[in-house]
């Protein structure tokens, strides 16, 4: 082979090896599926929470929040045609951990879609088919402490804080809510229309004035140590539950 | 041209190299499967496909069963309540964590676990990777986080590179630690004892031991073979109320499930190498083989969940010759090669 020869063939591979890549990088752009970020916003009626400020509530008691930490499962936007769009898996959501406090994903879309959607729809809680195993990555590594390891499941909502009683002394609160019989999807109506290309900021309003009293009325005096550790807490999960399907609602969207 | 073709050829593997690069997939771990040496007393064991056994795995796993790095002071490791000679259990009616408290459990043996459908007395632990994550953590045993664990071991000389062989994972996490020991105690079989040698017509049994067979297997005298079935795993893997307590101190299965008619039950734990997995019961309260067999015959309670098979037996069906030749039998089931086996050992 000459210079000339070996020149050629390298021409040739060189053009070969870019256009390989040019496939995938040149082409026509592609409309981007949306991108929709939930942001949640913790609070107590009207007020987002603050690490370690008491919380009035109706029955005399107030309570705090040292640790308020869910995991977020599933999110999907739902419409009237049917369709259930998932956009999230689960994400471990912490109240004072700024960067825990969104959950995002891509919505796959295509023409065909009605693209207005009227419900969003997530769990709190680690879905029953990822309930029943440590041996997993990400926001469900067991090295967060969201898990129970004498009784395979995961810790969905940890509320640990203070609470004052009826008589002014302080004694400590401790929520642990858990077990597949927790585990709930929520609806919140919205209002909202996907387009490619665009990203979606909606807020979420996570509100426990509503947690601990609608429609069942969640008393902490005698009832402040919750671990979900036997049918004795029935009740209690059951109350809560309940409740959380009051607890969200969507305060605004911005689109970008 | 030799030149100018070594120059090609570098080229077109540069090219190569970019075009992988590009696919962005996780790199797959080039680890050696594993092949698990099962003896004929045993069926084949399910593996699950999320952890196939490898050579660099079982080795890691051993390693890591064997290490205190995984304890709250870096005293205490997966074996120091898990003996090999003990059937990986341990002679202790309760086992003493790094804090000097003990539990009201007594250890488990590590035997032919691949087989078993969730793990602890109470079934607790839904796999045997999940199983791994308690001791760790449980505050009268290892007491140690997860986070500390997994942080001394990305920090450790040697385990980074063992975790990349072994998985082809570039940080350690808790998920490939429990991965890694599940398979090595998935290695753990025990088939090749004196029982089964005579079952593969290759050893014979003493009078007595036969009689132990023969009142282990009947109906009416020791019914052992209902739950603790002959053969394979000699266990069912079910749970039972066998009427330790009248009223139950505890709870067992109840606490997993919280249905009341699992109150006071445990799991039928196997009886291979039962003979050197003393004490007995989930709680070690019998030191012997014979106050067990002595339970079962005219010591049980008529316990509200009493399991249907004892709530109709015959207090005092046996004699003590035929409890104590139900013992011998027992003893047949000791896998001496099991017990001693360098591959399970200390590495």
């Amino acid at each position: 082979m000459n210079r000339k020869n070996t020149f050629l063939v390298f021409a040739v591979i060189i053009n070969l090896g870019l256009s390989a890549c040019r496939d995938k990088e040149t082409d026509e752009v592609i409309p981007q599926n949306p991108k929709v970020n939930l942001y949640f916003s913790h609070k107590v009626g009207t007020e987002e929470i603050v690490q370690g400020q008491f919380y009035n509530r109706s029955q005399g008691e107030s309570f705090s929040f040292d640790m308020l930490k869910y995991y977020l499962s599933k999110a999907a936007l739902v419409n009237d045609a049917g369709d259930t769009l998932y956009f999230t898996g689960h994400n471990l959501m912490d109240a004072f951990n700024p960067n825990r406090k969104k959950a995002s994903g891509s919505v796959k879309i295509d023409d065909a879609q009605l693209t207005s959607f009227n419900q969003l729809i997530f769990g709190i809680g680690v879905s029953p088919e990822f309930n029943t195993s440590g041996d997993q990555a990400g926001d469900l590594d067991p090295v967060f402490g969201m898990i129970w390891t004498w009784s395979t499941g995961y810790i969905f909502m940890k509320h640990e804080g203070q609470f004052v009683d009826s008589t002014g002394a302080i004694q400590p609160l401790l929520y642990h809510l858990g077990t597949t019989r927790a585990y709930q999807r929520y609806s919140v109506p919205i209002n909202i229309q996907l387009k490619k290309d665009k990203t979606y900021n909606i807020n979420v309003d996570f509100d426990f004035a509503q947690v601990y009293n609608n429609p069942n009325l969640v008393t902490f005096t005698d009832n402040n140590i919750i671990q979900s550790s036997g049918a004795q807490d029935i009740p209690w999960i059951t109350d809560v539950t309940q409740n959380m399907h009051q607890a969200f609602s969507v305060s605004s969207i911005q689109i970008k | 041209m030799r030149k100018s073709s070594f120059f090609i050829l570098s080229f077109l593997t540069m090219v190569a190299a970019s075009c992988d690069r590009c696919k962005d997939q996780p790199e797959e771990s080039q680890a050696t499967p594993y092949t698990l040496d099962i003896p004929e007393s045993l069926p084949p064991m399910s593996i699950p496909s999320s952890n196939p056994l490898t050579v660099e795995g079982v080795a890691l796993g051993r390693k890591l069963f064997y290490d205190p790095i995984l304890s709250g002071n870096n005293t205490q490791s997966c074996s120091n309540c898990h003996i090999q000679s003990s059937g990986f259990a341990e002679s202790s009616q309760h086992s003493t964590g790094i804090d000097g408290i003990q539990g009201n459990r007594n250890a488990m043996p590590i035997i032919n676990l691949g087989y078993q459908p969730n793990f602890f007395w109470d079934g607790g632990a839904t796999d045997l990777e999940s199983q791994a994550l308690g001791p760790v953590t449980n505050p009268i045993e290892m007491h140690e986080t997860w986070a500390n664990a997994v942080n001394e071991l990305r920090n450790h000389a040697d385990y980074p590179t063992l975790f990349k062989q072994a998985f082809g994972i570039d940080q350690i996490t808790s998920q490939y630690v429990v991965k890694a020991i599940a398979q090595f105690e998935r290695t753990l079989i025990s088939g090749n004892s004196k029982y089964d040698r005579y079952a593969a017509g290759q050893e014979s049994l003493s009078n007595q031991e036969l009689l132990g067979l023969q009142i282990f297997t009947d109906p009416m005298k020791g019914d052992c073979n209902h739950c603790h079935v002959l053969g394979s795993t000699f266990s069912d893997f079910e749970y039972r109320n066998t009427g330790l307590d009248s009223i139950a101190v505890d709870e067992g299965r109840f606490i997993i499930t919280w249905n009341n008619s699992d109150k006071g039950k445990f799991k039928t734990p196997s009886l291979r190498n039962i003979e050197v997995t003393a004490p007995y019961m989930h709680d070690g309260r019998f030191m012997t083989l014979l106050e067990c067999v002595e339970h079962y015959n005219t010591g049980f309670h008529y316990a509200p969940n009493l399991d249907a098979n004892l709530y109709t037996a015959v207090k005092g069906r046996m004699t003590l010759t035929e409890m104590e030749a139900v013992v011998a039998f027992m003893k047949t089931l000791t896998d001496h090669e099991f017990l001693s086996n360098p591959k399970f050992a200390a590495p």
